[in-house]
């Protein structure tokens, strides 16, 4: 049989809800995910991609 | 409907960690890194076969064959080895170490068959294909002449990617949701999220780059821009080496821990570490660009400087990190002065000497070269030469490949139950592989950056190039050295799963309802408060810069005597 | 532990040590400082890549390549150039001319581009380690590098992209005669 957990709610420490906001944007991947997406789209893919349509053409 | 699933699942518990592993995650998790282990036998006969063709005394293939030789040696690598590995270590991540479900084993079943299928298709169009198409290599550069069903089979192996990247986002999502963890994800899985993340980012730039070029080569698109194929394509190219980086990284705190009971001495610095990845590491893809016509300085510095070096910031912090944490780890065991805890290091351990080896030889061959090749001004000076090819294998192989090796003697022990055939064979087979890799390396890189031998080339005999047949043979012995260490790796490996000692699973449990995993918090909390001794570490890091910085140095001397290019 | 939540719920606010802080500090100067060397080499330095390319259809660069050779001297080692610009084309298999005439001190334009798949320009100062250049060559692109000789002497050029089941033999050279 599973061991006697602590019940879900009881933190062991005080510290459970005062988490900073930095730890709290580094605790949601989702959220990581999404800048990530931006940050290689657009410096990376959009930005790359307007340099090599900006060569001017030759006859 | 998940209250139903919750309580049919069965866990048994791990006796070495204590952790809960989900009893149809076993299968998954196993046959992928099976096959990986497969296509690694595979890639390892063919490389081989390649190296005793650049060693141009033994000239093993001719042309056409090597080109083909090296395609499947490449993709074996590069992708299917490294990948199916991934995948595996993506559903440990998310299951054991969460004590959570996997989500769902059938689709991961379905992702595993797409995977395996792609795979098999692309490898048997290269061998089949015939000479009126062009061997694709790693990168099939539109407009090569590409056979199309080399194209469907990397894209049905990148859906299968994808999907299997999927379940593991939704294992740890359903974990989240259902608490079988309290908190911050444990940092192996945090790692491991970092590298999913990379790897759909990277993934879908390659299914978007095989798709425009498959419309092409059947004949519905007109043309396409071949710089700006480059482009997308290496988003692929380098963003699932990327991945490689990240996973290796998991791994090294994975094995680190399950070695010397090593933690993190702090979760901020290392997380830290891992944001400045999956924000910055995939603009780096543009150092490929560095030599090439179309895009700007700007960008090019920009993007292939990760934004200020954020990403190669990441490394230097897990660089010293890992090791502090072996340092805190072993000093605790009663080893002092300033290195008296490396001495001590359970280097007899197949998976420590894993470790060891890895994490020295990542950071100053294939490191220090990723930061220097991939400078602007210093890429020219090694653009498609065999230096290039030193130091990929200097981060997949003596990196990557070398802590995956690690990881799996762990999983073979942990998750298959099976004892290791030999512990002692395991671990030397890990150093002479590191040998013969770290010099095959080095010699790679002096005939590219010194010699300006060019990669990817069947026959430089005839070409007007000052050559070293001794560097060659250097190269050519270590290569064989390393041979030897990777079937001793595949002996054990597959020996050890099919006729190893069945190792006993702890109780088998119910899942946890909204429980926390149990650990006592106070010896933890007590560790994090008390100053640490990492002196070793901190000369180890500061000796590694001062080479870091003498090669740096050295470049751009050798760059400045060139003559004037602009 | 790696394999289990952190054991402070907050352990964000958790102190760094002395060593942590040194390398932490040490790293940032690091990357700032490999960063600030790509644009300062660009000002202080005389090797840089060029950006300089224009688009062009690889049909209109071949036949523009064909117009400017027909400019060049026919001289015993090569090809020479009636003025600054030197063309290069390459195609499946070879470099087009494989053989031209320069001189020293003399800032050229050399232009790169090619009929058929991506080849590589990769340029060699015959017998000196290290002294080479490597570029991409990439159709729908002309691609202009601006070189200038400090020192005669044969200059090889080999293709370094993978072109087919030719590639090796994509080879051709600059002979570099002393100015005046």
């Amino acid at each position: 049989m599973s061991q006697q957990e602590t019940p879900p709610g009881d933190a062991p420490s005080g510290d459970a809800d005062q988490v900073p906001v930095m730890q709290e944007i580094y605790d949601n991947i989702w959220f990581l995910f999404l800048v990530s997406g931006v940050i290689i789209l657009v410096s990376y893919i959009i930005w790359g991609l307007i340099d090599l349509v900006n060569r001017p053409t030759l006859p | 409907m998940a209250a139903a699933a919750l309580t049919r699942a069965r866990f048994w518990t791990c006796k070495v960690t204590g952790l809960k592993v989900h009893e149809a995650a076993v299968p998954p998790i196993m046959v992928n890194a099976v096959t990986a282990v497969v296509f690694l036998l595979v890639g390892g006969f063919l490389a081989l076969l390649v190296g005793l063709t650049r060693w141009e005394a033994v000239h093993l293939l001719s042309p056409k064959l090597y080109y083909m030789v090296l395609t499947l040696h490449a993709w074996s690598m590069l992708i299917f080895w490294i990948i199916f590995m991934e995948v595996a270590i993506l559903y440990f991540a998310g299951t054991a170490v969460l004590n959570a479900r996997l989500v769902t084993p059938q689709a991961a079943w379905v992702a595993y068959v797409l995977m395996l299928g792609g795979a098999l298709l692309a490898a048997f169009t290269v061998l089949l294909q015939g000479d009126a198409y062009d061997q694709p290599m790693l990168t099939s550069y539109v407009p090569l002449n590409i056979h199309p069903l080399f194209l469907v089979g990397a894209i049905v192996f990148a859906v299968g990617a994808l999907l299997a990247v999927g379940v593991f986002f939704a294992t740890v999502w359903r974990a989240t949701r259902e608490r079988t963890y309290r908190g911050s994800l444990p940092l192996v899985t945090f790692g491991a999220a970092i590298a999913a993340i990379i790897a759909v980012e990277s993934i879908l730039g390659g299914a978007i780059a095989y798709i425009w070029q498959f419309l092409y080569t059947v004949g519905l698109v007109a043309s396409v821009d071949a710089e700006m194929y480059r482009v997308v394509w290496w988003l692929l190219g380098h963003g699932t080496q990327q991945i490689n980086l990240v996973a290796m990284v998991t791994s090294w705190y994975l094995i680190a821990h399950l070695t010397t009971g090593a933690t993190s001495v702090s979760e901020k610095v290392s997380r830290t570490a891992f944001v400045l990845y999956v924000l910055f590491i995939n603009l780096g893809a543009a150092h490929h660009h560095l030599s090439d016509p179309g895009v700007t300085s700007a960008w090019r510095i920009w993007n292939a400087g990760y934004a200020v070096y954020g990403a190669a910031m990441g490394s230097m912090i897990h660089a010293f990190a890992i090791p502090a944490a072996v340092e805190v780890a072993l000093r605790r065991q009663g080893h002092g002065g300033l290195f008296g805890w490396l001495h001590h290091a359970p280097w007899g351990n197949p998976a420590f000497a894993a470790l060891g080896v890895s994490l020295p030889l990542f950071g100053i061959l294939g490191g220090i070269t990723g930061i220097t090749f991939g400078t602007e001004q210093l890429n020219m000076m090694v653009h498609n030469t065999l230096a290039i090819t030193g130091h990929f294998h200097g981060t997949v192989v003596a990196g990557t490949s070398i802590a995956f090796m690690g990881v799996a003697y762990a999983v073979i022990r942990l998750i298959g139950l099976r004892e290791l055939l030999s512990h002692t064979l395991a671990t030397v087979g890990t150093y002479i592989f590191g040998a013969g890799m770290a010099v095959f390396i080095t010699t790679m890189m002096w005939l590219g950056y010194f010699f300006g031998i060019p990669r990817r080339h069947p026959d430089v005999t005839n070409l007007p190039l000052i050559r070293s047949p001794i560097l060659e043979g250097i190269m050519g012995i270590a290569g064989v050295v390393a041979v030897v260490g990777g079937v001793i790796f595949l002996a054990i490996s597959v020996g050890s799963l099919l006729i190893g000692r069945r190792l006993e699973k702890g109780p088998v449990v119910m899942p946890i309802a909204g429980g926390a995993n149990g650990q006592t918090v106070q010896g933890s909390a007590a560790m994090h408060r008390e100053a640490h001794d990492l002196r070793g570490t901190l000369v180890l890091c500061l000796i590694f810069l001062a080479v870091f910085a003498v090669i740096y140095a050295t470049h751009w001397i050798n760059l400045a005597s060139l003559w004037r290019i602009s | 532990m790696p394999i289990a939540p952190p054991s402070e719920r907050n352990w964000w606010d958790l102190p760094l040590g002395i060593h942590e802080k040194i390398w932490l500090t040490l790293v940032v100067a690091v990357g700032l400082g490999l960063f600030i060397m790509m644009p300062l080499w660009h000002i202080f330095g005389r090797q840089n890549p060029s950006t300089n390319t224009y688009r062009i259809s690889p049909d209109s660069y071949a036949a523009k390549v064909t117009e400017w050779s027909k400019g060049t001297r026919q001289v015993a080692q090569g090809l020479a150039p009636p003025g600054q610009d030197v063309y290069l084309l390459g195609a499946r298999f070879t470099w087009f001319p494989n053989a031209i005439v320069l001189q020293t001190g003399v800032s050229y334009r050399i232009h790169l581009s090619t009929k058929d798949v991506n080849h590589g320009f990769s340029i060699h100062r015959d017998g000196e380690a290290a002294q080479k250049a490597n570029f991409q060559v990439v159709p729908g692109y002309e691609y202009i590098l601006t070189m200038q000789f400090a020192d005669a002497g044969d200059y090889s050029i080999v293709c370094q992209e993978y072109c087919g089941i030719g590639h090796q033999f994509m080879v051709a050279k600059f002979v570099v005669t002393e100015r005046g």
